[in-house]
C-alpha cells in the first residue's frame, strides 16, 4: 500500500504529459488542414437568372474552370454526337455547370453558340487540337476521348449551386 | 609538435579506444560477399544526397512562379558547378533508390532479417518507406510537367478508399488526398509544404532511423553468407583494415560508375518533358512514376477494380514488414534453401518485370502480365511460411532441435 501513492503520481504525470503531447501536436497536424482560400472555392452559388439565354459563363471551383450553360426554354439541337451521357444526366435542366477542361489535353474549349465550321448549330470547339463537344459537353468529332467531366450541381430557384450533390451527385 | 596535438586530444576524447573496440577489436565472418558492400554504398549515396542537396537549397525558391526558373536557368546556367550539383543530386536520388533496392534483396537473399535481426530489417522498412517519400516530394520542387503531373496522380491514390464498399461513403480517401494539398488544388502550398517536408523533416527522420539500424547491425553483428553466427571471440576477422579496404575499393568502382553517369548519361535522370514548366490545364501524354515506384504502380493499375488495386499495393508493402514473422524456418540463408531459393527468383524475377511493365502503356494484355506477376510478388511472401514448416520436418529429422 505504501507505493500506491507514489503509482498514482506516476500515473497523473504521465498522463499530464500525454496531454501535453496531443495538445502540442494539434496545432502542427492541423496546420495541414485545406486553406481557408481553397475551401471558399469548393462551393460556388451562380445566378443563373444574370445569364442571357444560350450564353456561357466561366467560374472556378475547386481551382478549375467551369462552364455555367443557360439554354433557352425548348431548346432543340441537330447535331450528332458520339455518346449521349451528359445529356442524359443533364435531362431538363435549363442551367448547368460542367468542368472547362476538354478531356483530351486539358485546354479550355470555347462556346461558339452559332456553330464553328461545318457544325452550323451551337457547340463547345477545343482549339488547340480540334475537339468539339455539344452543348452538355458530350463530344461530336475530335480527338477528345470522353465528354466533360460534370461536378456535383443542384438547383435552388435561380441559383445553381456548384460542389453540393443535387441533380448531379459526384464528380463524373 | 603534432603528435602532441594528437596526443592532447586523444587523452581528452579517448578516439583512439574507440577506434580500437568498433574497428579492429570488431570481427565479422570472413567470407563475406561483394553483395555485403551494399550496406556501405547507400550510406555514402545518402551522404551525397546531403551534401548537394545543402548547396541546391542556397539557390532553389520555392514559389510557384519562379521555382522552376530558379532550377532551370539560376540553378542550371547562372551559377558556376551548380548544373554539376543538380545532374548530382538528381541522379544521386536514382542511385540511392538503386542502392537500397539491392541491398534489400541482398537481405532476403541471405536472411539477414532472422532473429536476432528482425528489429534492424523492420527500421530498414520504415527507412525505405521514408526514402520514398523523400524522394517523392523532391521530385515536386522542379515545378516541370512531370513533377506536376506526378504528384496530381499520387495525392489522387488515397481517393481510391471511397470506392471501397462500406468506408467509402466516409469520404476518407478524398480528406487524406485534401490534406496532403492543403487544398483542393495542387497549387503554392502543396510546394511550399513538400520543399519544407523534402529539406527538412523528411532527412532528419532518417538520419535518426539510419543511426538506429546502423547500431542495430553492430550490436546483433553482421550475418554471415552461410547462415551461421560466429563465435566472435575465436573466428572473425578484423573490420579494420580487411573490410574498410575491400569496402573502400568497392566504393571507389561505385562512385566511378556514378560519376560516369552523372558527366554521360543524364537524360534518364532529367527526362526532357520535365523541362516544360508544370501547366495544370495540359497533361502530358503518358505519366508513369519514377521507376522506383514502378512496380507498385503496375500492381495498383493491373487490377481491374480501383479499390482491389489500391489494397493489393499497401499488402505488398505490408508484407515486406512483416517478412521476418513470415519466415521462421530454423536453416538461413538461401545457400543451404533450395526451395527458397526457387522462390526468391520468383520474388526478384516479377519485381523487375513489373517495374518493366510500369514503362509500357495499360494494354489488356499488360494488365494481365501485370496481374500474374502481381501473384508471383505475393506468392514469394506467402510462401514463406508453407517453406518454413517443410524445412522444421527436415531439420528435426536431421536431429536438430529448438535451441
Amino acid at each position: 500500500m505504501e507505493t500506491s501513492r507514489r503509482d498514482a503520481l506516476g500515473l497523473i504525470i504521465g498522463g499530464l504529459g500525454a496531454v501535453g503531447v496531443v495538445g502540442a501536436l494539434y496545432p502542427f497536424v492541423k496546420s495541414l488542414a485545406p486553406s481557408a482560400a481553397s475551401l471558399a472555392g469548393a462551393r460556388v452559388e451562380v445566378d443563373v437568372s444574370q445569364i442571357p439565354d444560350l450564353q456561357v459563363r466561366v467560374v472556378s471551383w475547386k481551382g478549375k474552370p467551369v462552364f455555367v450553360v443557360k439554354l433557352p426554354q425548348n431548346f432543340q439541337w441537330n447535331g450528332k454526337t458520339k455518346e449521349d451521357n451528359n445529356r442524359k444526366l443533364l435531362q431538363g435542366q435549363d442551367a448547368y455547370a460542367m468542368v472547362a477542361v476538354c478531356t483530351h489535353l486539358g485546354c479550355v474549349p470555347l462556346w461558339k453558340p452559332n456553330g464553328e465550321g461545318e457544325f452550323n448549330y451551337p457547340v463547345f470547339h477545343c482549339p488547340c487540337h480540334g475537339g468539339f463537344y455539344s452543348p452538355w459537353g458530350d463530344n461530336i468529332a475530335g480527338p477528345p476521348p470522353r465528354p466533360l467531366h460534370l461536378p456535383p450541381q443542384k438547383r435552388e430557384g435561380n441559383k445553381l449551386v456548384i460542389g453540393e450533390p443535387g441533380f448531379i451527385k459526384d464528380l463524373t | 609538435m603534432l603528435k602532441g596535438i594528437v596526443r592532447w586530444l586523444d587523452e581528452r576524447g579517448k578516439f583512439s579506444q574507440l577506434w580500437q573496440s568498433q574497428m579492429v577489436d570488431y570481427k565479422v565472418p570472413k567470407n563475406l560477399t561483394f553483395p555485403y558492400a551494399f550496406g556501405v554504398m547507400a550510406l555514402v549515396a545518402f551522404a551525397i544526397q546531403i551534401i548537394s542537396g545543402i548547396f541546391l537549397v542556397m539557390y532553389y525558391q520555392p514559389n510557384v512562379h519562379t521555382a522552376f526558373d530558379s532550377v532551370n536557368y539560376t540553378i542550371m546556367k547562372e551559377i558556376p558547378f551548380m548544373w554539376l550539383i543538380r545532374h548530382i543530386h538528381a541522379a544521386g536520388a536514382n542511385f540511392f533508390l538503386a542502392i537500397v533496392y539491392l541491398h534489400i534483396f541482398t537481405g532476403i537473399y541471405y536472411n539477414a532479417y532472422k532473429k536476432p535481426r528482425e528489429l534492424t530489417w523492420i527500421v530498414g522498412f520504415f527507412i525505405y518507406f521514408v526514402l520514398l517519400m523523400t524522394a517523392l516530394s523532391g521530385y515536386l520542387l522542379p515545378w516541370g510537367q512531370l513533377s506536376y503531373w506526378g504528384m496530381v496522380v499520387t495525392t489522387e491514390i488515397p481517393t481510391s478508399i471511397d470506392s471501397a464498399p462500406i468506408i467509402g461513403s466516409l469520404k476518407i480517401g478524398e480528406t487524406i488526398s485534401v490534406w496532403m494539398k492543403g487544398g483542393y488544388e495542387l497549387g503554392q502550398i502543396t510546394l511550399g509544404r513538400f520543399f519544407g517536408l523534402h529539406i527538412w523533416l523528411l532527412p532528419l527522420i532518417l538520419l535518426g532511423l539510419v543511426g538506429l539500424h546502423l547500431y542495430l547491425v553492430r550490436a546483433n553483428g553482421i550475418s554471415s553468407p552461410d547462415g551461421r553466427e560466429i563465435d566472435k571471440k575465436k573466428e572473425g576477422v578484423p573490420f579494420h583494415p580487411y573490410i574498410t579496404l575491400k569496402e573502400g575499393a568497392y566504393l571507389m568502382g561505385y562512385l566511378a560508375v556514378f560519376f560516369f553517369f552523372v558527366f554521360f548519361y543524364m537524360h534518364h535522370f532529367l527526362p526532357p518533358d520535365n523541362f516544360d514548366p508544370a501547366n495544370p490545364f495540359k497533361t502530358p501524354p503518358h505519366i508513369a512514376p519514377e521507376w522506383y515506384l514502378l512496380a507498385f504502380y503496375t500492381m495498383f493499375r493491373s487490377i481491374p477494380d480501383k479499390f482491389l488495386g489500391f489494397v493489393v499495393f499497401n499488402l505488398a508493402l505490408l508484407l515486406l514488414l512483416l517478412l521476418p514473422f513470415l519466415d521462421f524456418s530454423p536453416i538461413r540463408s538461401a545457400r543451404n534453401r533450395p526451395l527458397f531459393f526457387a522462390m526468391f527468383l520468383v520474388l526478384v524475377i516479377s519485381s523487375m518485370a513489373l517495374t518493366i511493365l510500369g514503362t509500357m502503356p495499360p494494354t489488356p494484355t499488360n494488365a494481365m502480365l501485370g496481374m500474374i506477376f502481381t501473384l508471383g510478388f505475393l506468392s514469394f511472401f506467402l510462401s514463406l511460411p508453407v517453406i518454413s514448416i517443410l524445412e522444421w520436418g527436415w531439420y528435426k529429422a536431421k536431429g536438430g532441435n529448438r535451441s
